[in-house]
């Protein structure tokens, strides 16, 4: 798979998990943990992955890593709250409105330069890049950034 | 004048929507506006123009709902702000007339951006555009005389000279030479930014507007010029698009944009002469501050980016000054009408250019049927025995025609205009007039080859062609 799709994947299954935890509020703390891993998951295979060998081919990865960091604050800021009230409700709406804009820009923007990388290469990062998130998958909690 | 939009505060955005009646509200009179009110009128319906396009693509690349929701509701509100201002300009001001006014506004607003830019490559992109449509307007300013009969002055009141700068015909460029370097996001400075997307939408608009009006005159030369010309506004917004930098995000993008238009409205405001229309530049600009504080918002909330960071803390920028720019403009025609756009995003001068310039080809094919911006210039001479021309300084008249003949490429369309009228020969339509016998006409089906031999084949006799037209109608 090419690593731009595997990425477009990932974004529409974070986008899906939005919408049912939006959906049934009450899955609360631990619906939102699952969608935090995914995020985290994501996020750190595309730095160690994706950014590393694009950045050559495309000025918009300070952005993407600063758009990251914007991110896990917001995670921060969501599990600041109770799970069960107004607040949290709003500041997970916050959370999933900043993830489909990093979402557009990285599709619309870095994804067009990536292409300059050629399919052979986009396919050789697809494959390290499932590894890389099997390997986070599996590995202990502290490895991961926000988990 | 100076003010931070950012600290500011604006009408609450569910207080923008208007009656019909408020947002229809009377034109101006075209007898006694004042030449730089309408240059108003015409550059903000321009820059409200973007500001829906700018909107609609980015909705469309969006896919949160919450934000489309916002992009939506501003744009209603914005919709009505563009129908107030551009109804401004009234039912009795001609095509032609509205269209000298664009003119005036591309070479002021032009001038002005190029005189206060602070980076060099930009400002030389601004002087390259400036020169044209300054030659725009001279060419249009012929087809007024011959149509309406009325003097451009009329509506530019003597504050912008009517001369040949580049000629017209010379404006075609091979596609990928208008495709100028773009200025890096994080090192511009934000003047750059608002100079190059008020100018961008200025343009814009002034390339739909000929692209929509073309067709409001009957006359096959005006049709002709309004579509020449049109296909350079084209250029324009292709030159000056490709000045900004692509990996501005779209949210920073969207904050460049209402903030630009504060910047116009907020100059409007300042400089405007007319009591009631300044009025009408206090109110949108109320509207603009709270649509920035909406955009800005969401740029923190979303990307974590300060926007008054994004803008910078100067004094906001007053792009939409309008006022007399003859010496800049004078000096900017005799300095750089011979220069032509290279490979690269550059300049060369004529005697640089190489024999396989890729716009000569591209020029041939335009011109082939010749040029509709040489043949008004004809057709004004032949009417009148000179070209018009309107200048401050008396010199410039007479050396207006030798001046369009030193500045034309290698490769002139077959219709040039001498320099003088003693040298004209009279224009020789290919039909009598009235007679739609000739190449606008001819079916590219029944002539494939394109060869225009159609056209050129002896005219039937009346009762054969009306039976050819029948035959064209029925199918």
């Amino acid at each position: 798979m090419l690593v731009t799709e595997l990425i477009a994947n990932d974004h529409r299954l974070v986008q899906t998990l939005f919408f049912e935890l939006e959906a049934s509020p009450s899955a609360g703390r631990e619906a939102f943990e699952r969608l935090v891993v995914e995020l985290d998951v994501h996020a750190q295979a595309e730095e160690a992955v994706f950014y590393p060998a694009v950045r050559q081919a495309s000025r918009r990865i300070d952005d993407a890593e600063a758009g990251h960091e914007h991110m896990r604050q917001m995670i921060d800021a969501v599990r600041a709250v109770d799970p069960g009230s107004r607040e949290f409700l709003l500041a997970l709406r916050e959370l999933k409105q900043v993830v489909l804009n990093h979402a557009m820009e990285e599709e619309a923007g870095i994804f067009m330069d990536a292409q300059r990388l050629g399919l052979a290469q986009l396919a050789e990062l697809g494959t390290a890049m499932e590894a890389e998130k099997r390997r986070l998958m599996a590995a202990p909690i502290p490895e991961r950034r926000v988990a | 004048m100076a003010m931070n939009p950012f600290e500011e505060r604006g009408t609450p955005i569910d207080r923008q929507m208007r009656s019909w009646k408020r947002v229809a509200l009377p034109p101006y009179r075209k007898q006694d506006v004042d030449a730089f009110t309408r240059c108003r009128v015409i550059l903000m319906n321009g820059i409200e123009n973007e500001a829906a396009v700018f909107s609609h693509a980015f909705a469309r690349a969006s896919d949160d709902p919450d934000l489309k929701a916002q992009l939506a509701a501003l744009r209603r509100v914005e919709h009505q702000q563009q129908n107030t201002i551009n109804w401004l300009n009234p039912a009795d001001q001609s095509v032609l007339e509205t269209t000298i006014g664009f003119e005036q506004v591309a070479i002021e607003l032009t001038a002005y951006l190029a005189r206060t830019e602070p980076d060099e490559y930009v400002k030389q992109a601004f002087d390259f555009g400036l020169l044209e449509d300054f030659d725009h307007l001279y060419r249009y300013s012929q087809m007024l005389d011959l149509i309406h009969g009325k003097d451009p002055n009329e509506i530019l009141q003597g504050r912008t000279d009517v001369l040949p700068a580049r000629p017209t015909q010379d404006h075609h460029n091979a596609p990928f030479l208008r495709l100028l370097n773009h200025y890096e996001k994080t090192r511009a400075h934000p003047r750059s930014k608002v100079n190059v997307l008020t100018l961008l939408a200025g343009e814009q608009q002034t390339m739909n507007f000929y692209k929509t009006v073309g067709n409001m005159y009957g006359s096959p030369e005006a049709r002709q010029l309004y579509a020449e010309i049109s296909i350079v506004e084209e250029e324009h917004v292709t030159q000056y698009e490709s000045l900004m930098d692509p990996t501005e995000t779209w949210l920073e993008k969207w904050v460049l944009h209402e903030y630009t238009e504060c910047a116009n409205y907020y100059t409007c405001l300042e400089t405007e002469v007319d009591p009631r229309i300044k009025q009408i530049w206090e109110l949108f600009l109320s509207y603009e501050l709270e649509h920035l504080r909406i955009a800005g918002e969401a740029l923190k909330r979303l990307q974590g980016t300060d926007p008054q960071e994004l803008m910078g803390r100067e004094a906001l920028p007053t792009p939409a000054t309008f006022e007399i720019n003859r010496e800049y403009v004078t000096n900017v025609i005799k300095e750089q009408s011979d220069l032509r756009l290279v490979m690269g995003g550059k300049w060369a001068r004529l005697s640089e250019l190489p024999d396989d310039w890729p716009s000569f080809s591209y020029q041939q094919a335009v011109h082939a049927d010749g040029a509709a911006s040489e043949t008004v210039v004809r057709l004004r001479a032949d009417a009148a025995g000179v070209e018009l021309v309107r200048a401050e300084d008396p010199t410039l008249e007479l050396g207006a025609g030798a001046h369009r003949i030193a500045s034309l490429d290698a490769n002139p369309a077959d219709n040039t205009a001498p320099e003088t009228y003693e040298e004209t020969e009279p224009f020789v339509r290919d039909v009598p007039p009235g007679d739609h016998g000739d190449i606008r006409l001819v079916n590219p089906i029944e002539d494939p080859a394109g060869t225009g031999v159609a056209a050129k084949t002896p005219r039937p006799a009346r009762a054969g062609k009306a039976k050819a037209r029948g035959k064209r109608g029925g199918s």
